[in-house]
């Protein structure tokens, strides 16, 4: 039996190993817990547990396994998943202490797809406050660290989830992403995610409770170590539910290039509307280098679009869908500072006051701004096939939780710069809709991991997979982390 | 169909009362070309358009380039697909590149678009000949057809009274031969209540399976979609509703590459449905002269030996189309307005006058915070899922289209200031948006079939409304209605 550090390799390769009867469900659980006992102690990214539940699990799927019968792709993988899932009868808080009794009665349907395709599910990951931060921390399970520097943060909201895959106490993982919540946990931790096309994975099952709609560019999606992961768990969770399943089917079409010599993409390594990080921006550049070296052909080129705008529209729709969230009385003293922004104060909580308590039609006319960028975006990708960026304005941040995030600062080149400037790079492709990847891309010169945002067509997702994965190939992806061996 | 032959010169002209299935097999036998097919549209046309004026713009010399095209491949053997030579008008509210699209908006009274909307591409692309725009009130926001710009359609069977709206001139072009097919947009009633009113039959699909884009709602359209809305077919069969529709439907250009649609088919055949019948609600008293109409069409229906249930109900009630459907309709609809008008919403949204209670609620809407519309949503889904759940019992319900048929010319003020006596009582005109938006904002897809006329000699149609998605059974149920009580019949108008 190999030892605990089997659960580093990819979740295909364990669930290939199950298969071929070289390790059991068990087996490969007790490993997961053997870590999560070791390790989580000090990254606090598993908070809520159902070990016994899963061993029991886990035996039965070792039984069917001897059997010869594999209930799906992850038979017998062992998983966490982001804690705003619903997983019956356990929390769902969204850090909420309010909301510390929530505990849902039924599986989200994402859930059900990942224990149907044979996955052992026995934790499930932090996150910050409502979901509302790149950090994850709270008053009901408070700090996940991030194992690379535990005086940094993860990444949020899927900040747990990151964390528990890059210390291998889970194979794959869940996240959710409305403004970058998948994205910069896998930049911040070194490991894989996908952002996918909006509407294409359900989100019923992650809504705050009582709550049924669709929230606008809110998307679920997945987080792994390897790109052939995120392949794999996007074809397990994608495709509707409830009344649309009766009508409504998803095939996405597979990627056409194999090569990256058959990839013509545009790289946007830098912008003029924030500030970013030159030790992050030199290690994307050298990666980028590698891959040309390698064979890409690479243009800088990015979609026609005024960029500050663009981010201003961005915030204003992102900031009107989560203002639905406000209480009451937080709404009411929204109201009573609205008329700041009419009178010039564009500072980002002038911009939060002003979105939340917008009119209907002043929303309809950010979205229509929105719809006019997703065609300048189809149109980009009509000469190119994906966009490069960066995920964050720089590698991971020390922890932050003194006073509100629209007043907190981080370093940028030695200078404090803005926190949420870095929404940024989060809603350039999630406000339209566009599915995003974030790759490893090796580590900054202090030692800490970097992501690569790859950008494709609408429901072009496998294709920025598809590039993950060459990429993971010809550079290597993720890394373990030194200690976690 | 139970049209004579007319004539008109030497032309036959009772071929455009036909429906466009047998004018489809016509051409296809060759006993008639497109270029008759159109001859025979652009006459009925002419004699039409001082009686009914259903017809805004007409592109005559294109229309018959195009047929001649059309005939001139079918003789080599070139199918263009399923609506192969087919002359059709289409609402002016849809956008026709190189023929005029104005909304029934001054603001674009000389526009012609150089993109078609989506669903005109489609049923270019399946072989129709798009030769003409019909008439509709600005914007589409009213439930009769008329504007500045081409002035008012009239009712086929009541030249005093209108077509019903917004898509009137489509209806009543239907009804009178004018065009094969059309092409209308419903978001509070808009192909339903034509329909209804003009005794034709509409389909107003599931939320979402039938392209919106290059909807003329407002000057800068085209960009995005309006909650609720949707394009259908309106006809006088409904086979070629079915016919239509199966073009129309499909995900979006830009969705095609992972989203196909393939709607459930029937659990059965439409005699052994389960049926659900909701036809009258005290929130919305629906008048005599139409109650006398639908309880005569049941009965018959019930004869047949279908089992009516007459006491279902979802679990929410009537009175959520006020509170819930409604306002997500005015909502939907107000990106359309000026500055102007949006301000003069803002001061009508505090005005607390009994007397104008309707006026002011829509006000309220049009301007709602977007918080405030987000909870509505929220109201919405709970809603949605009620008739989720009800669907389980039932394949189909039957619910009238408005509470009265077609009624006088009425251009005063506005639909949320009118009002009319009907059967002594004095009634909102918002009213007629009831029954029709009740399934509506809730996205379900809705069948109109005419069932019978009043002792005043005016249609009343019945919807027959089923899950979301359940679109092929409601058209199978309002089929079977059809074949039971006689369908779509040629007013003595269009006798021609």
């Amino acid at each position: 039996m190999p030892s605990d550090s089997v659960m580093l390799r990819p979740a295909t390769e364990l669930a290939a190993m199950v298969r071929r009867g070289e390790i059991t469900p068990s087996e490969l659980l007790e490993h997961a817990i053997t870590r999560y006992e070791r390790h989580n102690p000090a990254v606090n990214a598993v908070v809520v547990t159902r070990i016994e539940l899963a061993r029991e699990r886990a035996r039965t799927a070792d039984q069917a396994a001897a059997a010869g019968e594999f209930w799906g792709p992850l038979h017998g993988v062992p998983m966490t998943i982001k804690e705003a899932y619903d997983w019956a009868d356990t929390p769902s808080t969204w850090g909420n202490p309010e909301w510390a009794q929530v505990v849902p009665s039924a599986d989200a349907p994402t859930v059900t797809r990942m224990l149907e395709a044979g996955a052992i599910i026995y934790g499930k990951t932090n996150v910050p406050l409502m979901l509302g931060d790149w950090q994850s921390f709270n008053a009901i399970y408070g700090t996940t660290n991030n194992p690379w520097d535990l005086t940094r943060t993860p990444g949020g909201s899927s900040g747990g989830s990151a964390a528990s895959l890059a210390t291998g106490m889970a194979a794959i993982e869940m996240g959710s992403d409305i403004g970058a919540s998948i994205r910069n946990p896998a930049h911040y931790c070194g490991v894989f995610g996908h952002k996918p096309t909006m509407s294409l994975v359900p989100f019923e099952g992650h809504t705050t409770p009582g709550n049924l709609p669709e929230v606008d560019i809110s998307v679920c999606g997945p987080m792994a170590r390897s790109a052939g992961d995120l392949d794999l768990a996007l074809s397990i969770l994608a495709g509707p539910v409830g009344d649309r399943a009766t009508g409504y089917r998803v095939a996405l079409p597979e990627a056409r290039q194999t090569r990256l010599s058959e990839f013509r993409v545009g790289v946007m390594l830098d912008t003029t509307v924030i500030a970013n990080d030159t030790k992050m921006l030199d290690r994307l550049q050298s990666t980028v280098d590698a891959l040309a070296a390698a064979g890409l052909n690479v243009t800088e080129a990015v979609p026609d679009i005024d960029q500050a705008e663009a981010f201003e529209n961005y915030l204003m729709l992102l900031r009107s869908a989560t203002g639905a969230m406000f209480n009451d009385a937080d709404y009411a003293a929204a109201q009573a500072v609205r008329h700041r922004w009419e009178e010039g104060d564009h500072s980002y909580q002038a911009l939060v006051d002003h979105a939340v308590t917008m009119s209907h039609r002043e929303w309809w006319q950010h979205h229509n701004r929105r719809e006019g960028y997703r065609r300048k975006w189809a149109e980009f990708f009509d000469t190119y096939d994906l966009l490069l960026c960066p995920t964050a304005a720089s590698a991971a941040f020390p922890h932050d939780h003194e006073g509100t995030r629209a007043q907190r600062k981080i370093p940028i080149n030695g200078q404090m710069e803005p926190v949420v400037d870095q929404l940024f790079w989060a809603g350039w492709s999630c406000n339209v809709y566009l599915p995003g990847t974030t790759a490893p891309a090796g580590l900054t010169s202090d030692g800490l991991p970097v992501g690569l945002q790859i950008v494709a067509p609408y429901l072009q997702d496998r294709r920025s997979i598809r590039f993950a994965s060459l990429m993971e190939r010809e550079l290597g992806g993720f890394v373990p982390v030194p200690g976690y061996e | 169909m139970t049209s004579q032959p007319g004539s008109h010169g030497s032309r036959d002209l009772s071929l455009g009362l036909r429906t466009a299935t047998e004018q489809l097999a016509l051409l296809h036998s060759g006993e008639i070309s497109s270029v008759e097919l159109l001859e025979v549209h652009l006459a009925r046309a002419e004699a039409m358009a001082t009686p009914i004026n259903a017809l805004t713009s007409i592109n005559a010399d294109a229309a018959r380039a195009a047929a001649i095209a059309s005939d001139n491949d079918r003789a080599r053997g070139i199918n263009h697909g399923p609506l192969h030579g087919l002359s059709m008008s289409v609402k002016d509210a849809l956008a026709t590149a190189g023929l005029r699209s104005t909304g029934g908006a001054v603001e674009l009274r000389d526009h012609v678009p150089t993109r078609d909307a989506e669903v005109v591409a489609r049923v270019r692309a399946a072989g129709a000949i798009v030769f003409a725009k019909s008439n509709l009130p600005r914007w589409s926001g009213d439930l009769q057809a008329f504007n500045e710009i081409f002035g008012t359609t009239n009712n086929p069977w009541d030249q005093s009274r209108g077509p019903g709206g917004s898509s009137g001139g489509a209806a009543a072009a239907v009804a009178t031969g004018l065009t094969s097919l059309e092409i209308g947009t419903d978001i509070g009633g808009s192909i339903r209540l034509p329909a209804h009113f003009s005794g034709v039959c509409g389909h107003k699909p599931s939320f979402g399976v039938v392209p919106q884009l290059g909807y003329v709602d407002h000057v800068s359209y085209g960009v995005s979609e309006a909650d609720i809305n949707v394009v259908g077919p309106i006809a006088r069969s409904v086979q070629d509703l079915e016919l239509l529709f199966s073009v129309l439907s499909g995900p979006r250009k830009d969705q095609a590459s992972a989203w196909s649609l393939q709607l459930p088919i029937p659990p059965t055949e439409a005699s052994r449905f389960r049926v659900a019948a909701w036809l009258d609600d005290p929130a919305c008293k629906v008048s005599s002269a139409v109650s006398a109409v639908l309880k005569q069409a049941m009965a018959t229906v019930v004869e047949a030996g279908v089992h009516v249930d007459p006491e279902a109900r979802p679990a929410h009630g009537f009175n959520d189309v006020w509170e819930i459907g409604l306002p997500l309709v005015s909502a939907a609809t107000s990106p359309g307005r000026t500055e102007a008008e949006f301000a003069r919403l803002m001061d009508l949204a505090s005005d607390t006058d009994p007397d104008r209670a309707v006026m002011a609620m829509r006000a309220r809407a049009s301007t709602i915070g977007h918080r405030d519309w987000l909870a509505l949503t929220e109201r919405r889904e709970h809603n949605r899922a009620n008739w989720a759940q009800f669907f389980e019992g039932f394949d189909v319900l039957l619910a009238p289209v408005a509470f009265v048929p077609a009624f006088p010319h009425h251009q005063d003020g506005n639909v949320y200031s009118r009002r009319f006596i009907v059967d002594g009582n004095e009634r909102d005109y918002a009213d007629l948006l009831a029954w029709t938006t009740q399934f509506g904002y809730v996205y379900l897809p809705s069948t109109v079939v005419p069932v019978g006329w009043t002792d005043d000699g005016l249609p009343v149609g019945i919807q027959v409304v089923g899950p979301y998605l359940g679109d092929r059974s409601t058209l199978a149920f309002a089929k079977f209605l059809e074949t039971l009580l006689g369908g779509y019949r040629v007013p003595p108008i269009a006798e021609i």
